[in-house]
Order: C-alpha cells, then sequence, then structure tokens
C-alpha cells in the first residue's frame, strides 16, 4: 500500500528535515511514528500525503502510496471543511463516491449525533477531533495518516478513536500514525519508526521527568461564586461553579470534551460575562489553546527578553509562526510572566506535545506559580496529578 | 478595543449561530422574492413599506434564530444610528433640514440593514453548494468552506482581541496576532482537506435531516405581495 524511500526532503529554511527513510506497509499493517518535535514526524507525513512541494518543500527519492489517502491534522480545526458536522461528513462520503444520506450515523458512532447541526465554529477542540475521526471513517481512505490524533480526546474519545483504526486496518486499510504516546497503540501497529533530527535511530533517551515544586501559597487572584453561563439561546454550559484560587496555586478543570472548561477561562479573563453569579479576577492573562493567539510580536525577542528566552529554552530571533507547537507555548507563558500576570489561564497547555516539550512546558508552568496563580483546562491526567486542586465539569 | 471585539461577537451571533434551520432550508424561489420585497418596499411606500420590511426581517429572524435578534438589532441600530447622523451633519452642513434627512435615511437604512443580515441569515451554503455541484463537484465546496472560515476568523479575531486586550495591548497587535492564526490555519486546512478539495461533491449533499415547513416564508412572502399591490 506504501513503498517509500525518501533519501532527502528539505524546506528552504530547513534543509534536510528528513533524510534516509524507508517505509513499506501492506493492506491492515500501521506503523507508529515517534520522536521529538522537529524530528521530521510531519515532514513525513507531508511527503507521503503528496502536499511537501506545496508546502514549499522539495523531495528526493521515491514515494508510492496506493489508493486514497486522508489526512487527521494535529489541530483539530483544520480537519474541517464544512460548516457543520453533519456536511463535513455528509462532503467526506459524497467526495469517496458514497451515499451522503448516511452522515447521521457516522456522527453518532463518535458520540456527537446531537451537534449534527451545531456551526463548527462552537465546537469544542474535543469535540472537533471527534468529528475528524467521523469525517476520515465516512471518507474510507486506503490510507489513513494521523498525526497526534488522540490530543485534546478524553479517554472515551482516545477508546474511539484506537476502535475506529482497529476496524479501518482489519478491513485491509494501512495507517501512519504520529502519537507522542505509544501506549494506546500498543498491539495494533506493526512496526515502530523513531525519528531523531531527521533521521532514523534505533532509540532515544527518555524525557526528563519535569521540576515540580510547591509554592508557597499567597494572596487571593480570583474568587467565582455561583457562576451560571449560556450563551443566547443553548443549553446551560456552567452551573453554579465556585472556585477560589490564591497566587503560587495551580487548579486543574478537567471534564469531558464540550464541557465548558475554556468558556469558564474566557469568564475568568473577563471577557464573557456571566448570565449569573460573581466573579472577580486579578490582572489575568489567558494562553489560548492556539497560542499564535496571545504572541502579537514577530520574532521570539519581541516578546521575552533574552535572559527568560534563555530560562525557558527558546530560541533568539526566530519568528513567531516557525515555531513549534511547544516553543509557542512556551514563549507564551514566558511572555505572560513578564507581564505580571497575577491569575494565568491556560488552555490545554500540553496537548499535542512530546514528552520532550511537555516537560519543558511543564517546568514553565512550575516557575510562572512562584509569580501567579494559574488555572489549566486539561485533559492530560499527569499534568491534572501535579496540580494542587482539581475541579470537574460535565454537564455544567 | 472591547468595542471591537464585542461587535465581532455580535456578528457572529446575529448571522453565525445556526445550522441549516428555518427559513434556511426553503427554496430559493420563495426566499428570493421575498428578499426583494423586503428592500424594495422603504422606497416605495415610505414609512409604512420599512415599518413592514422590517417587520418581516424581524419574522425571519424569529422563524430561523429567535436567539439572534438582539444582535440583529445592535447591529442595524448602529448601521442606522452612523448613516443617518452623518446624513444629518452633512445636510446641516449643506443647509438643509438635518432632522428631516436624518430620519429618512434611518427610515430606509433600518430595514435594508435587517433585510441584509436576515439575507446573510437565510443564505444556504448547502443549497448554493448543490447549485454549484451542477458546474463541477469542486465548486460545491467553497460555498461551505466560506460559511466555515469566515465565523472562525471572526471567533479567532476576538479571541485575539480579549487575549491582546487583557495584555494591554492595541488593536494592531490582535490583528497581527489573530492573521498569523489566520495563515497558519489556512495552510493546515489545505493540507489536512486536500483530498476531499480535489474530489469535491461527486454525489451532491444530501438536505439535513428533517424537511422543514415553509408556509411561514410563504405567509410572510404573501403578506409582503399584499402590502405591495395594497
Amino acid at each position: 500500500m506504501i513503498d517509500a524511500r525518501i533519501e532527502d526532503a528539505s524546506y528552504p529554511s530547513r534543509p534536510g528535515a528528513l533524510r534516509g527513510v524507508g517505509l513499506r506497509l501492506r493492506p491492515g499493517e500501521a506503523v507508529l511514528v515517534l520522536g521529538r518535535s522537529g524530528s521530521g514526524k510531519t515532514t513525513l507525513l507531508r511527503a507521503l500525503s503528496g502536499i511537501l512541494r506545496e508546502a514549499g518543500g522539495s523531495l528526493k527519492g521515491r514515494v508510492s502510496v496506493r489508493g486514497s489517502i486522508y489526512v487527521v491534522p494535529q489541530e483539530p480545526w483544520d480537519g474541517i471543511l464544512g460548516y457543520t458536522p453533519l456536511m463535513d461528513v455528509a462532503l467526506s462520503l459524497s467526495a469517496s463516491n458514497r451515499d451522503p444520506r448516511a452522515a447521521d450515523s457516522y456522527l453518532g458512532r463518535v458520540g456527537i449525533g446531537s451537534l449534527w447541526d451545531r456551526p463548527c465554529h462552537l465546537l469544542s477542540a474535543g469535540e472537533a477531533r471527534r468529528l475528524n475521526l467521523a469525517s476520515s471513517s465516512a471518507f474510507a481512505p486506503d490510507v489513513l495518516l494521523l498525526d497526534e490524533a488522540s490530543a485534546f480526546l478524553d479517554e472515551g474519545g482516545k477508546g474511539i478513536l484506537v476502535e475506529q483504526v482497529e476496524e479501518f486496518l482489519s478491513s485491509g486499510g494501512s495507517a501512519v500514525i504520529v502519537d507522542h504516546d505509544p501506549t494506546p497503540w500498543r498491539g495494533v501497529v506493526s512496526e515502530t519508526l523513531i525519528l531523531e533530527d531527521g533521521a532514523p535511530t534505533d532509540g532515544i533517551p527518555p524525557a526528563p521527568e519535569p521540576r515540580w515544586e510547591k509554592a508557597p501559597k499567597g494572596d487571593l487572584v480570583a474568587e467565582v461564586e455561583d457562576l451560571w453561563f449560556r450563551f443566547p439561546g443553548s443549553r446551560w454550559i456552567l452551573k453554579d461553579v465556585s472556585l477560589s484560587v490564591s497566587r503560587g496555586e495551580v487548579v486543574a478543570v478537567l471534564g469531558p470534551n464540550g464541557s465548558g472548561k475554556t468558556t469558564l477561562l474566557r469568564i475568568l479573563l473577563g471577557a464573557l460575562r456571566p448570565s449569573r453569579g460573581r466573579v472577580w479576577a486579578s490582572r489575568p492573562l489567558m494562553v489560548p489553546e492556539n497560542p499564535l493567539l496571545f504572541l502579537s510580536g514577530a520574532r521570539t525577542e519581541d516578546e521575552a527578553p533574552e535572559e527568560l528566552l534563555s530560562e525557558f529554552g527558546l530560541p533568539k530571533g526566530r519568528a513567531c509562526r516557525t515555531l513549534s507547537s511547544g516553543e509557542r507555548r512556551r514563549l507564551a507563558i514566558a511572555a505572560a510572566l513578564r507581564e505580571g500576570a497575577d491569575l494565568l489561564l491556560l488552555d490545554e497547555p500540553t496537548a499535542g506535545l512530546d514528552p520532550w516539550s511537555r516537560s519543558g512546558v511543564v517546568e514553565a508552568i512550575g516557575r510562572a506559580r512562584e509569580h501567579s496563580g494559574i488555572v489549566i483546562a486539561t485533559h492530560d491526567p499527569g499534568l491534572a496529578s501535579m496540580a494542587d486542586r482539581t475541579i470537574e465539569l460535565g454537564g455544567g | 478595543m472591547g468595542i471591537l471585539s464585542a461587535l465581532s461577537q455580535t456578528i457572529l451571533r446575529s448571522v453565525f449561530l445556526t445550522g441549516e434551520r428555518g427559513c434556511r432550508r426553503c427554496p430559493c424561489w420563495a426566499k428570493l422574492p421575498t428578499m426583494a420585497f423586503m428592500v424594495l418596499l422603504p422606497y416605495i411606500l415610505g414609512p409604512w413599506g420599512s415599518l413592514a420590511s422590517s417587520s418581516a426581517a424581524l419574522y425571519l429572524y424569529l422563524i430561523t434564530a429567535p436567539e439572534a435578534i438582539p444582535a440583529a438589532l445592535l447591529i442595524s441600530a448602529m448601521v442606522t444610528t452612523w448613516f443617518s447622523a452623518t446624513g444629518a451633519l452633512t445636510a446641516q452642513l449643506l443647509g438643509g433640514g438635518a432632522v428631516e434627512t436624518g430620519v429618512t435615511i434611518a427610515l430606509r437604512t433600518l430595514p435594508l440593514s435587517l433585510a441584509g443580515q436576515a439575507a446573510i441569515l437565510c443564505f444556504s451554503p448547502w443549497a448554493a453548494g448543490n447549485i454549484l455541484s451542477r458546474l463541477s463537484p469542486t465548486a460545491s465546496v467553497y460555498p461551505m468552506l466560506v460559511w466555515r472560515l469566515a465565523p472562525q476568523a471572526l471567533s479567532d479575531a476576538t479571541l485575539a482581541m480579549e487575549v491582546q486586550a487583557a495584555r494591554g495591548r492595541g488593536l494592531k497587535e490582535a490583528l497581527s496576532a489573530a492573521l498569523a492564526a489566520s495563515m497558519d490555519r489556512r495552510d493546515g486546512i489545505l493540507w489536512a482537506n486536500l483530498p476531499r478539495l480535489r474530489l469535491g461533491a461527486r454525489r451532491g449533499l444530501p438536505p439535513p435531516r428533517r424537511s422543514p415547513s415553509c408556509l411561514p416564508l410563504l405567509l410572510a412572502l404573501a403578506a409582503l405581495t399584499l402590502i405591495g399591490l395594497l
């Protein structure tokens, strides 16, 4: 199904992004690709999907993929074309010359049947990811390329993902799976490819455990009492939420996809007004799930001084847009610290990060807590276990 | 910047809060004449035409997305105030009747802005996609893509403004962040969806679940026709 020998895949700004990679997959086989951020994983997927040249890159070698390809991208919203979930799945069915009227059943299988007509920009990251899964299944490709597809999914969603890939492989498809967490894929993949600095390797040293020390609890920086919230005409998203955060404290907000975690952060930021209840927060700053919305400077040193960049392990003189996801998040946290936020609101700070980048982000959060109170919306159980307190949202 | 962020949220709520429901699902032959009457009546019948046209627009909102009415009224009020105030000021400077000019402009702008928003609300990317699919399967994707990306860009811009305002930054920084995010998203969507963009809707697109009753829209059309004839 896939027969590739990539001698060299390069971008003008990054020669030798991927070198000396061979890959052969027969129907029903899958490979798990592991490696740090910037090791060439996404370049491999781009080379296999035939978009490397359109992304400004060049390829030496040969890539032969038999049949149709479907990509589930790292960023869930990038994988959506339709303006409602039903339309996105119908488009997949219609593009693959199948009956688009079956779209409903695909949404039901991933647990978002009730959201069939909701405009896609109103979906949460987890709901958007579930839609990606429904649309990929509806397209029925021969080859599936998954780029950190488990990011943003709750445990139920991850189960659906693995089940769907197993079903896909048993029907004769082939899959290339990029994921930082190999655990769910044991027994599913036939081989593992580890990349380091653009080339295959036998193994890489494990990521260091992040240093994480408790900070003394300081003054109160946020207080929420009996908070209720809903958008006009919609159901209650938050019901009777109460919370207080002190400086030096890390509070993790947990809950299934669509339970209102991001909405709570936006209310604490002061961007949304509660429908009922009282909210007070001192100098809040929020790093959204897409940290580019936080970074307004063109280059890294526009956001943080050289010492802070070095402290957070960030390069100097790089355009913010060319940074990896982990680097963008670390830079945003560093910039928020520089601006002296009393309350730091972090939306999914570790989603889709490799263990090394994750470790860097967790340490950055640890540094930030010395100066601020921190509220984190997350699906990362490891991060949640390091928090001083957790609150669980679900059905409001 | 708080005002701009609120404005962009209001636009999102006034026209992009719904999927395929209400009058969006009614056929073009019913929607187009209704819209035409809503635009023409204020010119033909003056204040009574403005009243009829505004009522019809609000009625369409009521049967499609009642939760969006406050946002639609707010946007119309802003547009009307802007045009009538600048018109009145110009008339005053030119020595004409400022109040009369302001009221005349308001009576035409209010129904027009409501009709414009109602037209966007009633526009169905699904129906447009199906019409375009007769030209080419790939063309059918574009109306959906526009309706997918426009609210997403507004949503990103709103969040960028909220975040940058909290940082004490200005509009320039917010737009710069939103632009960088949009460029990133454009590249991401192109990469992830190339097969579907190239193939398009080869089997057309199904009508969304449940056929709505178009009776409320036809009633509005009949009422506007009667008012126009009388």
